[in-house]
């Protein structure tokens, strides 16, 4: 993180906003998260990435994005999705954080999984349909 | 002709884990076709296949046009059901 908002920050910045996704529990169901596994169709989700990153830009007026998303296993309390924004103005910044975390989790090409601590099957995150069982 | 269609998540499960199918279409066929043919070929994706989109070259294919999309074999295709990042 601190590199990205390193990255965002210009002379002319005088706001830069954060957010960090995290690993939390419970999850669905209210069953004890132990990890998240994020999985990515990996060219499709970059380009995502990168127009979300430039419509922000337009819409907010930023000066920096940075927006990362990490995959594989994410265990409990770490950060899987980091976003830095910067811009002139602190209102700018601070509006254009939860447009981008919506336009994330609606558009990017990335799948999540709950891993239970206990003995229960993992979930797909948004899934229509019961786990694979054979 | 051959097609791939890359597969992820629930869907990989669904298929034994591999990441990509491969089904033979008439040439000239459409997204919809594939999508029929998917599911004869494949009956385990069957009950995921009525959530999931079509991405042929990084784009979705919207569902309402995917009667009107052809298919050619060097075609990148995914198989996209919904997406859960962040």
């Amino acid at each position: 993180m601190e590199e990205a908002v390193g990255f965002a920050s210009l002379p002319s910045t005088g706001a830069v906003a954060t957010f960090s996704g995290v690993t939390r529990t419970p999850g669905h169901a209210g069953k004890p998260v132990a990890s998240l596994e994020f999985e990515a169709y990996g060219p499709m989700a970059e380009s995502s990435l990168r127009s979300i990153a430039g419509e922000a830009t337009n819409k907010f007026q930023l000066s920096r994005v940075v927006i990362a998303h990490r995959l594989g296993v994410v265990p409990l309390g770490e950060t899987s999705l980091m976003i830095a924004v910067s811009s002139p103005h602190r209102l700018d910044a601070l509006n254009a954080l939860p447009w981008i975390v919506d336009s994330v989790k609606a558009r990017a090409a990335i799948w999540k999984k709950e891993v239970y601590s206990d003995s229960s099957p993992h979930y797909w995150v948004n899934s229509c349909c019961a786990p694979y069982t054979k | 002709m051959l097609v791939r269609v890359q597969i992820f998540a629930q869907a990989k499960e669904f298929c034994g884990g591999v990441s990509f199918l491969e089904l033979s279409l008439p040439e000239g066929a459409s997204v919809s076709q594939l999508r029929d043919e998917l599911g004869a070929s494949y009956p385990t994706l069957l009950a995921l296949l009525p959530a999931c989109r079509f991405a042929v070259s990084l784009e979705f294919v919207e569902v309402e046009l995917e009667s009107t999309r052809i298919l050619s074999e060097h075609f990148e295709i995914a198989l996209i059901q919904p997406v859960s990042g962040g």
